[in-house]
């Protein structure tokens, strides 16, 4: 398969502002990633709070620029593109926030919101473009369109929120979409919904997922390959199946035990590691994750660990074997 | 399991909780009655706006306003809760129950070290304590909690979300309750913080002989700990059951729908299944089964009639003999709300 986007050596550090006197502080948010996205794959990027998975997926869209590093979507040097030529490409690119309600600006109704892109890029003549949204808004299950048309976001339940977010990202015919905790926030039934959604809509519009998730039993039904995210490194990333059953590195087996099982019999002891994610200002040397790894050398504390081949496609940046 | 089964720390008769708005009124809570045994953990799940966080605050007599308690009882140890006063239920709150809520940051002062929380909360309860008591008891805690005692000259910015969430626990704690209620406790954690904490909330249990209600829309958390299982919909409970037959026969339509829309990491699920629609208003409510405009299995006497809370059997009736289970089954009564079971009239 074709590589969509492609992200190599990317760095973001965040400069906080300090007082006049003070040392300077910087966040690492993502610290030197690669990545490969393949044409029609869901890649999933799992891991806490503070890990740097959102700032990627900003990156990646350029809706923040990069401290250093590249970004290549279709071969294309998209970190060189100038504004003009980046908003042309933004109708391919688009992004899905976890808050459909603070998405949504709560003046304009569903059709202007969901038809907005279609100004902005120019598409199609302005008499046809609420023929497009109406479209749109029965592909993403709004129904019956012509009547939440006219509806304004408090007066939709939250599923219909995320779908008329969907609609919105949808209407330009984008192939890339970065989902950031897209169902985070919606309610347990929603979730399945939205989830199925997504599924359909990338095999009628031959979509891209990039899916971003701190929950790893949603990456698990979504997502052909996942990549786990600590302290703004990248630190495994292997195929679903691969992942699941062989996890190589100790923090993605920690993520692993912790998650909840939604079955009484399966409960055990889940082994978790000791303490917290640090900060991304002053993280510990080495193996980020060293000062709460089980399993922690002296090497761990000396060089950053690369990732390395453990199994044909599977990558894990630790220096245990096996 | 501690203490002898059977017996009844809380029980809750009845009780209809409604919030007057200018269209009408909302009928949060209707005529929800059940038993919580002493020294089990209950989890209450369903979707927002089911009214299980409405009930939950109830038990303590905290219902935000407008919300209003229109009938029923709520009794901890026999002491009607409902019928006592300002003073009164404060001498119930935090010596017989305590609550824990889901953002542990906007629950604690950003200007009182952590030392003061404690001294504060101890001191409300008993003016006279001695300060070293005090500090002797909050130390004592939290070495319980897995905290250095060192924290205790900190404040609530310096420690970890996790770390909040436990020294709110151990607030809570420190006054002995018989009963937690938690409210989404874990929701504002991450996954490993999360697991830790239900680790932490299970020993604690133990140690402090707790009763613990659990109020979340997490089935994972629940099947972690809880050992009952009661399901709401709409205000009211239309399943209730242990843990083991919650999820291993769903009965109500509408607990099996909730339970396959969930992702499990065990398993290789191909489709999740959806639950179409959203719960009902609690403004307009007919005579009809709240759940049947989303049921796949709805009957015509569905949209007639409600249907009541009847006795079904538990699965682990026919599948146990031992002692222990019998001795549970006492507790478990099984009820569910739908007309597919027999003698629901």
């Amino acid at each position: 398969m074709a590589t969509i986007m492609k992200a190599e050596r990317l760095v973001k550090d965040f400069h906080l502002k300090t007082g006049l006197f003070a040392p300077k502080r910087i966040v690492h948010a993502v610290d030197d990633i690669d990545l490969e996205i393949a044409e029609g794959e869901v890649l999933g990027l799992a891991g806490e709070s503070g890990s740097g998975k959102s700032t990627t997926g900003r990156l990646l869209l350029r809706l923040i620029e990069p401290s250093s590093g590249t970004v290549t979507y279709r071969g294309k040097l998209v970190t060189e593109y100038g504004r003009e030529e980046m908003r042309r490409l933004r109708q391919k690119l688009q992004i899905v926030f976890q808050d459909p309600v603070s998405s949504l600006s709560p003046r304009m109704s569903v059709g202007e919101a969901i038809g907005h892109p279609l100004a902005v890029h120019g598409i199609g003549a302005k008499q046809d473009r609420e023929g497009l949204v109406l479209d749109i808004m029965e592909k993403v299950g709004l129904s019956p369109a012509p009547y939440l048309y006219r509806k304004y976001p408090h007066q939709l339940s939250g599923g219909q929120s995320q779908r008329v977010v969907l609609a919105r990202a949808l209407v330009t015919n984008p192939d890339f979409i970065v989902a950031d905790e897209p169902i985070a926030m919606a309610d347990v039934s929603v979730r399945a919904l939205i989830l199925r959604l997504m599924q359909d809509l990338k095999a009628e519009f031959g979509l891209t997922y990039l899916f971003i998730t701190h929950d790893l039993a949603t990456a698990k039904y979504l997502c052909d390959r996942v990549a786990i995210m600590y302290l703004g490194r990248i630190v495994e990333l292997a195929s679903r199946d691969e992942l699941f059953s062989r996890p190589h590195h100790p923090y993605t087996k920690a993520l692993l035990a912790a998650v909840p099982i939604p079955d009484p019999r399966a409960r055990k002891p889940k082994n978790l590691p000791v303490g917290e994610i640090p900060s991304a200002i002053d993280p510990p040397p080495g193996c980020h994750f060293h000062p709460r790894c089980p399993f922690a050398m002296s090497a761990c504390r000396e060089g950053r660990p690369l990732l390395r081949e453990v199994a044909p496609g599977h990558l894990s940046a630790c220096l245990l074997e096996g | 399991m501690s203490s002898a089964p059977g017996e009844v720390l809380l029980e809750v008769r009845n009780l209809s909780i409604h919030y007057p708005i200018s269209i009408g009124t909302v009928r949060a809570v209707t005529d929800v009655s059940l038993d919580v045994f002493r020294g089990e953990v209950l989890g209450i799940v369903g979707e927002s706006g089911c009214g299980k966080s409405t009930f939950g605050l109830s038990i303590l007599n905290l219902q935000k306003p407008p919300g209003r308690i229109m009938g029923g009882s709520i009794k901890i140890e026999g002491i009607d809760i409902l019928a006592l006063g300002k003073d009164e239920i404060r001498k119930v709150r935090g010596p017989k129950m305590g609550m824990i809520f889901q953002n542990p940051l906007t629950s604690l002062d950003p200007l009182m070290s952590i030392r003061n929380h404690f001294l504060e909360t101890l001191r409300a309860h008993d003016p006279r304590i001695k300060t070293d008591e005090a500090i002797r008891r909050a130390e004592a805690m939290l070495e319980d909690l897995g905290i250095e005692k060192r924290r205790l000259s900190e404040f609530p910015h310096q420690l970890s979300g996790g770390m909040r969430q436990r020294i709110m626990i151990g607030l809570t704690l420190i006054l002995n309750p018989e009963l937690l209620l938690a409210d989404e406790p874990t929701t504002a954690l991450d996954v490993i913080v999360e697991a830790g904490f239900t680790e932490l909330l299970a020993k604690l249990k133990r140690k402090y002989n707790l009763t613990v209600i659990l109020v979340s829309h997490n089935l994972g958390l629940v099947a972690e700990i809880a050992d009952r299982i009661a399901v709401m919909y709409a205000g009211r409970i239309v399943e209730m059951a242990s843990s083991d037959d919650i999820f291993r026969d769903p009965r109500h339509p509408y607990t099996k729908g909730l339970m396959d829309c969930v992702p499990n990491i065990l398993l290789d699920q191909k489709d999740l299944a959806a639950m179409p629609g959203s719960p009902p208003d609690l403004v307009n409510q007919g005579d009809a089964c709240p759940f049947a405009p989303r049921c796949p299995r709805v009957m015509d006497i569905c949209r007639v009639k409600e249907p009541k809370l009847v006795q079904v059997r538990s699965v682990s009736d026919s599948a146990s003999t031992n002692d222990s289970r019998r001795a549970n089954e006492v507790r478990d009564g099984r009820v569910v709300a739908c007309w597919l079971e027999k003698g629901s009239d």
